[in-house]
C-alpha cells in the first residue's frame, strides 16, 4: 500500500489493528490447590490454574503428572477440552456443578474438581439463573452450543 | 403471620430452651419465616419469571433489572466462564477434606424448608392444639354471658376499629415499602458468591479458627456470663444449620437467639483477618456493625447484653467458624 493510500486509509479508520494489538494478554486469575477425580476415580490432590484471554477462561488441571485443560467461553457459553494428541479443542458433551459440594464436573464424571472460586464467580455472574439452585447441569450439542440446561430436581427429568 | 407475632413465638421458644437446645429457636426462624417473608421479599425484589427464576415465587421485575420481560429474558445456561473475580476474592487453597462430588451432601436440607424447621413447627402445633382443647370448654361457658355485653359494645367499637384499620393499613404499607427498599439492596440475589449452598467451604478467606468465647478466650466472658446467668452461647452447629436453612429457604437473614437482631449473613465481610463487618436489623432498622472476633468486642466495646454477645458470636461463626 502506497504512503498516500495508507494515510488516507488511516484517516478513514480503515486500517485494522495488527494481530498483536488485537490479542489480549493472558491474565492469571488464580492458582488453586484442591482435589480432582478422573473418570469417577478416587479424589486426588490437584492444582487448578485459571487464566483469562480473548478466547475465554482456561482451567489447567494438574493431577500428578496428568494435565487436563478445559476452556470456557461466554456469549454463548461453550466448553471444550484440549486434546494434546491432536492439538485441538474438542467440545464437551456436558458439564455439571453442585454448589453445596463446590464441585464442577466435565463430560459426565470424566473430570471433577472442587473449585469454589469458579462457583463463587458463576453465582455472581449468573445471579438470576443460580439463585436458590444447588445442582446445575448443562448439555452441549455436537457444535458445542448449549442445547439443554436443568436445575435440581428438574435434572431427573432429562436422564 | 406478622413479624411481631413470629418474633414473640421465637422468643418464647428461646426462653423455654436450655442453652443446649437453642436449636429450635434458630432453626425455626430459618424454616418458619419464609412462608411469611419470602413472598414479601419476592414482591420487593423478586424477579419471578421475568428474571428467569421460575418457581422461586413472587413476580414483577427485580430491582435494578429493568422492566418488561418475556419470561426468557435472562434464561441463561446457568454456568459461565467464571472469569470475573467474585466480591470475596479468589482462594488459593480449597477447604474441606472431601473430594469432588455431584451428590447432595446428607447434611444439606432440601430446598424450601428444612426437616428441622418442619419438626419444630409440628411440635409447636401439637402443643397449641392441646392447649386449645382445654380452653375450649371454659370459653363455651363464658361466651353466652359476654355475648350480650359484646353486642352493646360492638357498635361503638366498630367505628373505632375501622379508623384504626385504615391507620394500620397505612402504617403497614409504609413499613413494607421501607423494608423492601432497605432489604432490596441486600436481597440474597445480590449477595456475594460464597453466600450459597456450600458456603462454609466457599468462603474465600481464612476461616475455621474461631471457636466462640473460649477460643480465642475473651477475657470478659466469665464474669459477664455469670451476671447474665448463661453458661454458653449458641453453638457453631446451630448457627451453621440456621444459615443452611436460610440459604435453602431463600431468606436473607438468620434470627440471632436471645436477641432482637436479624443477622443479614450475606453482608458478612472480613476486615483483615480477625474482624468482621456485617449488617443487622433491629426491628425494621438496619445497622452496620463490626466485631473483633479475637478480642470479643462489638463496635470496639465489650457486649453489654447477652443479645449483643449472641450477635457477635453468630457473625464471627459465619465469618470465621468451622463447618
Amino acid at each position: 500500500m502506497s504512503m498516500p493510500l495508507l494515510l488516507a486509509a488511516m484517516a478513514l479508520g480503515l486500517v485494522l489493528p495488527s494481530a498483536e494489538a488485537r490479542a489480549e494478554p493472558t491474565e492469571t486469575l488464580y492458582s488453586l490447590e484442591t482435589r480432582c477425580s478422573v473418570a469417577g476415580g478416587e479424589p486426588e490432590p490437584c492444582v487448578v490454574e485459571a487464566t483469562k484471554d480473548a478466547e475465554g477462561t482456561t482451567y489447567r488441571h494438574t493431577i500428578g503428572e496428568r494435565v487436563e485443560t478445559v476452556r470456557i467461553s461466554d456469549a454463548p457459553v461453550r466448553m471444550s477440552v484440549w486434546d494434546p494428541s491432536k492439538n485441538t479443542w474438542n467440545p464437551l458433551n456436558s458439564a455439571a456443578a453442585r454448589f453445596s459440594t463446590n464441585t464442577i464436573c466435565f463430560n459426565g464424571r470424566d473430570l471433577c474438581v472442587v473449585n469454589a472460586n469458579y462457583l463463587n464467580s458463576v453465582r455472581e455472574e449468573r445471579p438470576d439463573a443460580t439463585a436458590g439452585r444447588d445442582l446445575v447441569q448443562v448439555r452441549f450439542d455436537d457444535s458445542g452450543r448449549v442445547d439443554l440446561t436443568c436445575y435440581d430436581d428438574g435434572c431427573k427429568e432429562v436422564r | 403471620m406478622n413479624r411481631t407475632a413470629q418474633r414473640v413465638s421465637l422468643l418464647l421458644t428461646g426462653v423455654l430452651a436450655l442453652p443446649s437446645s437453642v436449636t429450635p429457636a434458630l432453626a425455626l426462624s430459618g424454616a418458619g419465616r419464609p412462608s411469611a417473608t419470602a413472598p414479601l421479599l419476592a414482591r420487593g425484589g423478586g424477579g419471578g419469571m421475568g428474571s428467569g427464576r421460575m418457581g422461586s415465587g413472587g413476580g414483577g421485575s427485580r430491582l435494578g433489572s429493568g422492566g418488561g420481560s418475556s419470561g426468557f429474558r435472562n434464561a441463561g445456561p446457568g454456568l459461565s466462564s467464571g472469569s470475573n473475580k467474585p466480591s470475596g476474592g479468589w482462594s488459593s487453597k480449597s477447604k474441606g477434606s472431601s473430594g469432588p462430588s455431584l451428590e447432595r451432601p446428607k447434611a444439606v436440607a432440601q430446598p424450601h424448608g428444612s426437616s428441622s424447621g418442619l419438626g419444630n413447627r409440628d411440635i409447636n402445633r401439637n402443643q397449641r392444639s392441646g392447649d386449645r382443647q382445654g380452653v375450649r370448654s371454659d370459653n363455651l361457658g363464658q361466651r353466652s354471658d359476654v355475648r350480650m355485653e359484646r353486642i352493646d359494645q360492638r357498635g361503638d367499637v366498630r367505628t373505632t376499629r375501622i379508623e384504626n384499620r385504615t391507620d394500620r393499613v397505612h402504617d403497614r404499607s409504609k413499613v413494607r415499602r421501607d423494608r423492601v427498599d432497605n432489604r432490596g439492596r441486600n436481597y440474597w440475589d445480590t449477595y456475594p458468591g460464597w453466600a450459597r449452598p456450600g458456603w462454609g467451604y466457599a468462603r474465600p478467606w481464612n476461616s475455621g479458627w474461631y471457636g466462640g468465647w473460649s477460643s480465642p478466650s475473651w477475657g470478659w466472658w466469665g464474669p459477664r456470663a455469670a451476671a447474665w446467668g448463661v453458661a454458653s452461647l449458641t453453638t457453631a452447629a446451630v448457627i451453621n444449620a440456621a444459615v443452611n436453612d436460610a440459604v435453602n429457604d431463600h431468606v436473607s437473614y438468620i434470627v440471632v437467639p436471645n436477641s432482637n437482631y436479624d443477622l443479614m449473613y450475606g453482608t458478612i465481610a472480613p476486615v483483615g483477618t480477625e474482624v468482621v463487618s456485617f449488617e443487622v436489623y433491629m426491628g425494621e432498622t438496619p445497622i452496620t456493625m463490626r466485631a473483633d472476633c479475637r478480642r470479643g468486642t462489638l463496635n470496639g466495646s465489650t457486649p453489654n447484653t447477652i443479645g449483643e454477645a449472641e450477635l457477635m458470636n453468630a457473625a464471627c461463626q459465619v465469618a470465621f467458624g468451622s463447618v
